[in-house]
């Protein structure tokens, strides 16, 4: 496996881990070091008297440490796998495991097929139904008064929403919670974190404000949906979909390039979205993971990696969710289709929006892409002379530049409409993160 | 998007001082706001909220690319200075984790050769 520096940095969980994890890429602090195809394990000498023993499952990345560290990965992880990455000659490669690296693989292994073969517990099936009775009922008179507040709001007109402060939009947020629909909480507090600073508010706002009265509306009329969007209005409304049952169901095997690792937290809960392309299917996914903090997270996905791996998609009519069934190993894919033009784009994300009406940004690489400006911005532009704003060119624009030096890569964006940021590159065959 | 502009001005005036005007929406979607209008079951709020639904929708499913003719960027001289390699390299970087490397003097400070990134010899008098 041939992991770049700045993929393994992307998987550290703060900045002061990643700079500890560079100073223990070091051979002097390292009393012994070893892998082999399996795994990548050493001993880093620390404040203890006894070294602590650091180990990387390289097949399907995962770390564990015996340091007291409650980060993870912790820094002696990323110290070793940047030392392996730099001088894997210094590493000595042996087909036997340490007994405490192969009594790790092993358990691993076994949790994974206990995981496999764990049957659902006997549920209570008439409790169940009166408890989603319940619910349903509460979902619906609360989908009532947001409707009424949403109605309020176009009555008297948007102008004033910017004096009308967070607590405004606060309380419909809550009463939302109270009725057992998060996320329609979460698409008020969107709208509420609208930046009423920025020109051009107005538009975002009604977007945002159409997109939650259509859900709304949307449940409200929900059996005469068809029944894949029926799902994406129920998991919009924040009714979730076990995801035992979803692995029990046949996924798709692909070698997935991890596309792009995007990192937000909120009331100590960070939420991890890894981006993922299928080089054989052609199908995007997205994978979340919520990590509470001090804990762990249980998948390592590094951007430009390649995973062999059966992911099964959460029911919907334009599938892009997904969690990773089983991981097999990971590989190295050079030849796969791209986008050819952002007209293809915006077809694409026609057919989407026909589909799902409500749809979220999604992922997108496209072929010989050139950043070029103008009017004081930047813009990616095509083979076919189109172009498209670059949404973060802030952060990305100069290092896009380096790598580009004037001449077409092929870009991996996030977005919708006529906003879309840039998150890798291919250069010389590479994919970069931006 | 001058539908979308007249949706967004009857929002942010309100309803209550302007109706709902299913003219403003593009012919295309003329069926579908004859539909709306006629429903007698909806205020004037909610026939707001739904002819601007389906505008939304009608315009996010028609967003087209911006075509700009003669717009380029020059491409950068090929590199004849001697490269540091990526070992040099990986120091400046732990010297400026966050630092775009002197794009703004400089110009194309690094180049990709072969899958390894270089920086450019003048990078070494950066060195301690």
């Amino acid at each position: 496996m041939n992991l770049t520096e700045e993929q393994i940095l992307a998987l550290a969980p703060d900045d002061s881990s990643k700079k500890s994890g560079k100073d223990l890429a070091n051979p002097s602090k390292w009393v012994s070091k070893g892998f082999n195809d399996q795994a990548l394990w050493g001993e880093c000498q620390g404040s203890g008297s006894k070294p602590y023993q650091t180990q990387v499952d390289l097949t399907n990345i995962a770390f564990k440490c015996s340091c007291p560290s409650r980060k993870f990965p912790c820094k002696h992880g990323l110290g070793l796998l940047l030392l392996f990455s730099r001088q894997k000659n210094i590493f000595s490669e042996t087909a036997s495991l340490p007994a405490w690296v192969s009594e790790w693989l092993g358990k691993r292994v076994e949790k994974q097929e206990k995981q496999a073969e764990k049957k659902e517990q006997p549920v209570d099936e008439a409790a169940q139904l009166k408890r989603q009775q319940a619910r349903l009922r509460k979902v619906t008179d609360g989908i009532q008064e947001l409707k009424l507040w949403l109605k309020d709001i176009i009555r008297n007109g948007i102008l004033l929403m910017p004096e009308k402060g967070n607590a405004y939009f606060e309380g419909m947020a809550k009463r939302m919670v109270d009725a057992q629909a998060p996320g329609l909480a979460n698409m008020i507090r969107q709208l509420g974190a609208t930046n009423f600073y920025e020109e051009g508010w107005q538009s975002v706002f009604m977007e945002r404000l159409l997109r939650t009265y259509i859900i709304a509306e949307g449940f409200n009329n929900v059996d005469a949906l068809p029944a894949l969007l029926q799902q994406d209005i129920r998991a919009s409304i924040g009714f979730t979909q076990s995801q035992e049952e979803l692995k029990n169901q046949e996924g798709i095997t692909d070698a997935w390039l991890v596309l792009s690792k995007q990192t937000t937290e909120e009331d100590n809960i960070t939420t991890e979205r890894f981006w993922l392309y299928g080089t054989k299917t052609n199908q995007y996914a997205l994978i979340l993971q919520f990590i509470v903090r001090g804990q762990g997270g249980q998948l390592s996905l590094m951007p430009g990696l390649f995973v062999e791996a059966e992911l099964v998609f959460f029911p919907s009519g334009a599938p892009l969710r997904a969690l990773i069934k089983k991981q097999l190993s990971t590989s190295s894919v050079t030849q796969f289709s791209k986008f050819k033009s952002w007209m293809h784009v915006a077809e694409t994300e026609t057919q989407y929006s026909s589909l799902l009406p409500f749809g979220n940004e999604r992922p997108f690489v496209v072929r010989h892409l050139k950043p070029v400006q103008i009017n004081d911005r930047w813009w990616l532009k095509d083979e076919h002379n189109a172009v498209m704003p670059l949404k973060n060119e802030r952060n990305v624009v100069w290092n896009l530049l380096a790598l580009s030096g004037g001449e077409p890569l092929d870009i991996t964006v996030i977005g919708k409409e006529k906003s879309f940021e840039a998150v890798g590159v291919w250069n010389e065959e590479t994919y970069t993160i931006l | 998007m001058q539908f979308w502009d007249d949706i967004v001005n009857t929002a942010m005036i309100g309803t209550d001082k302007k109706q709902p005007d299913a003219n403003m929406l593009p012919l295309e979607l003329a069926e579908q706001a004859g539909i709306i209008q006629t429903n007698a079951a909806l205020d004037k709020e909610e026939s707001f909220l739904q002819l601007a639904a389906v505008a939304l929708n009608y315009r996010q499913s028609g967003s087209m690319p911006v075509i700009k003719e003669g717009v380029d960027i020059e491409t950068a001289p090929v590199e004849e200075k001697n490269i540091a390699a990526l070992k040099p390299f990986r120091r400046l970087k732990t010297f400026f984790p966050n630092h775009p490397f002197l794009y703004y003097k400089y110009g194309w400070s690094i180049v990709q050769i072969k899958n390894k990134l270089f920086c450019r010899q003048w990078y070494l008098h950066y060195y301690p």
